[in-house]
């Protein structure tokens, strides 16, 4: 099938745009030749004499599967087969051929896929699977460009990285046994009792991080607000308003409440202190993938999985440095003048990469957390062409103005505070001055600082006040997850990993089990939850999970026995199992009743109540009779207290059409029943029904 | 008539854990927190019924937790109970 002649050194890259990338910067003239073999590019480059042919995968070539091929549980023997015999969709056939036909003329073989543990599995997979060998030189480097190719090319390592492959197989077999396991014995725990398949699959962390969502919403489906009060003022200073804090911020009783504004009824204190002090604010650490994810949903809303599959294009782009990192280290051997060199070319970043050059601070501020294979997250200063994405270009000018930040000097405050009190109550006016904006300039928009400057006032002098109230407030409930959020709850619990927390949360959300920006977990996935935590809590809390985690990372930093660790890991596993089986009746019991609750519980909105125009009119289930009839939500809101109901046919499926009744506004609903179908006004008056509409 | 099952939550209809319960699990959680949360209406306005605080409750809304609001709409309509 190949043409291309050889000797040759074959290159292993992970992606097309990868292959492309490296092949430019390792051919002498930058001018790789490209062959389509079965449409795959491979391109063929000339350095110092010596030809290589660099082919790309597409992801993992290969994928784990079941060797047996009944259905049932425990499965723990597996083996690697090619990917689109595995998953029908996958388009990876002819990449495998493409490797396999040129495995004849190799000399010898280079795996320049990403520096990580999915890069050394799918490195590794392809010269066991294809090439018959377990081993070959291993490129190293953390950005696509020219430089650190050809550096890394230059000074390839002899052999993969074990650390990297054992701890990336490692995790390929746990998450595969786990998945396959629970989610084949939750299906069938749920037919036995129901007597039809359903999947409904589990996976070691998505088990825990569903169950986080879960809680919460308990958490506040069981909150119940507090009252308490809060003493708001005003004062004058030289003739300006500022807004002055009560000494306390919260006061939990209505009648010291009342006391303090009664105290201070007079409306007239004294400042008794001025505290002036200067403060220093550093910049924010070098972004690991982690805090871009949390800045990038801030400032633009974008998802983590977003933002992490934009900041794998900018990679690719070679704009920016590998992303997967939990890196917050920006070492001066990446070459920061460099950098900043090149910035300076870039119009928007030219004032700012000028300034840092023209100071020649070129020692960046970093954080404490370390990478063993990449550095922070920083711009590679290439010049990015025209045809960036919106997101793209956001995304990007977020990264070079955090790396520009870290070169700035700390920015200097000038926090000053004035004490006023009224008959023995303390209040406190501050205010704030920028002295130096020092490196927030350099971070604009994503962070800045607003100012309050007081006037000049003396010890003893007398100040008025607006007024003096107390306000009456109540506790608010915990606020719900967004996918930042939830991400940084799994990396407080030490659940996934920053390259898998992602695609995990959307896993959830492609399943059913939670929704919503602001994340509800769905009555399935309350259902799941709710089953779990009764009968195998095992499942869903985040120790099982968590202690996996650790012994998977012991594999990366030690040289340990995989096979052993597997052998064990199998063990309990099937121990665990066998419980399982024993209690399957009743978690599929348990499982039917709370899935059949689940789908009765959903609540049908049909529109906006004509009649009060505030509430939303809801089909409801009577809790006594059973019946089902159609009520206004604002029944319970005792200012509006509306009464409207509306009949609906005992029998047959109801749903919402989301289309208004000519005649008096109200919903129309399709009523079905076997192959009867009608579709109808909810109001048993409206005109349409007398005319036989 | 048909007549009352002891065994279910007189709320959601779900299984009690036992006959002599009030309510189902999740909801006699909620009585509980309802308890507990009257001492802290209690602390912050001196005087106040167990009947006028489940009408503030009432009143809430939204702001009240599903569960709670169950316990509540139930008690304060059903007073038998």
């Amino acid at each position: 099938m190949s043409t291309i002649e050889g000797p040759y050194i074959l290159g292993i890259s992970e992606k097309p745009q990868a292959a492309q990338r490296i092949a430019r910067a390792l051919d002498k003239n930058n001018k790789p030749e490209l062959n389509r073999i079965k449409n795959v590019p491979v391109y063929i480059c000339q350095r110092d004499g010596i030809k290589i042919v660099i082919a790309p995968a597409l992801g993992h070539l290969f994928a784990l599967s079941s060797i047996s091929k009944t259905w049932n549980y425990p499965v723990l023997d597996y083996e690697w087969r090619p990917n689109y015999e595995v998953n029908k969709s996958a388009k990876t056939k002819n990449f495998i051929d493409v490797f396999k036909s040129l495995s004849k003329k190799a000399t010898d073989i280079i795996v320049m896929t990403d520096f990580d543990r999915e890069g050394e599995v799918i490195g590794y997979l392809i010269l066991k699977y294809i090439f018959g060998r377990d081993q070959a030189e291993r490129m190293k480097f953390s950005t696509l460009t020219r430089r650190d190719i050809i550096e890394a090319y230059d000074n390839r390592e002899k052999t993969l990285d074990s650390g990297f492959l054992n701890s990336g197989l490692i995790r390929h077999y746990v998450d595969w046994l786990y998945g396959i396991n629970y989610s084949r014995a939750l299906s069938s725990a749920f037919k036995r009792v129901s007597g039809r398949f359903k999947t409904i699959s589990i996976g070691r962390v998505q088990g825990p991080t569903l169950n986080s969502v879960v809680e919460l919403e308990k958490e506040i489906n069981l909150f119940l607000p507090i009252p308490y009060w809060t003493i708001e003022s005003e004062v004058i200073l030289e003739s300006k308003n500022f807004k002055a804090s009560y000494e306390k911020s919260r006061i939990n009783n209505q009648k010291e409440a009342s006391q303090i504004v009664d105290d201070c009824k007079s409306l007239v204190g004294k400042v008794k202190d001025i505290i002036q002090e200067k403060k220093s604010r550093y910049p924010f650490p070098p972004f690991n993938l982690g805090d871009l994810q949390r800045e990038a949903y801030i400032h633009f809303k974008f998802s983590p999985h977003k933002t992490l599959e934009i900041g794998e294009k900018l990679y690719l782009s070679a704009l920016i440095s590998y992303p997967r990192t939990d890196s917050q280290k920006l070492p001066m051997t990446l070459g920061h003048k460099s950098i900043l060199a090149k910035l300076e070319n870039q119009s928007d970043y030219k004032d700012h990469a000028n300034e840092i050059i023209t100071i020649k601070k070129y020692k960046p501020s970093e954080g404490r957390k370390t990478d063993a294979a990449h550095p922070a997250i920083h711009p590679t200063g290439n010049k990015p062409d025209k045809n960036l994405s919106p997101g793209e270009k956001k995304l990007y000018d977020l990264i070079v103005k955090r790396y520009l930040s870290l070169f700035g000097k700390p920015a200097l405050l000038s926090n000053k505070t004035i004490i006023i009190e009224v008959n023995k109550h303390k209040f406190e006016v501050r205010g704030s001055q920028i002295i130096d904006e020092g490196w927030i300039k350099y971070y604009k928009p994503y962070y800045s600082l607003k100012e309050q400057i007081l006037p000049e006032i003396d010890i003893e002098n007398e100040i008025k006040f607006n007024f003096i109230d107390a306000k009456e407030r109540l506790t608010s409930p915990p606020y719900r997850y967004n996918e930042s959020t939830l991400l940084r709850k799994m990396e407080d619990e030490k659940i996934g990993t920053k390259a898998t927390r992602a695609g995990i949360i959307q896993t959830l959300f492609a399943r059913g089990y939670i929704e919503g920006s602001i994340i509800k977990a769905t009555p399935l996935g309350f259902a799941v939850v709710s089953v779990l935590q009764e009968q195998y809590p095992v499942l869903v809390k985040s120790e099982m999970t968590r202690n996996l985690e650790e012994i998977m990372e012991t594999v990366q930093d030690q040289e340990k026995d995989i096979d052993k660790i597997i052998l064990s890991i199998k063990k309990e596993l099937k121990t665990m199992l066998i419980s399982f089986h024993t209690k399957e009746l009743e978690i599929g019991s348990s499982l039917y009743k709370n899935l059949k609750k689940s789908e009765e519980s959903k609540i049908i909105v049909l529109g906006k109540c004509t009649e009060c125009k505030k509430g939303n009119l809801r089909i409801i289930k009577s809790k006594k009779t059973g019946k089902r009839f159609i009520a206004c939500s604002s029944y319970f809101d005792k200012a509006i207290k509306c009464s409207a109901t509306y009949p609906l046919p005992s029998t047959g499926i109801i749903k919402a059409t989301s289309q208004k009744c000519s005649f008096d506004g109200l919903p129309i609903i399709e009523w079905r029943k076997g192959k009867l179908k009608q579709i109808m006004c909810i109001s048993p008056e409206c005109p349409s029904k007398k005319k036989g509409d | 008539m048909k007549p009352k099952n002891n065994s279910l939550c007189p709320i959601c209809k779900v299984d009690k854990k036992s006959p002599n319960d009030k309510y189902c699990k999740n909801h006699l959680q909620a009585k509980a927190g309802l308890q507990k949360g009257y001492e802290s209406w209690l602390k912050a306005y001196s005087i106040l019924s167990w009947e006028d605080y489940l009408k503030q409750l009432l009143d809430l809304g939204d702001q009240v937790g599903n569960l709670i609001r169950d316990v509540v709409e139930y008690e304060f309509y059903f007073k038998e109970n």
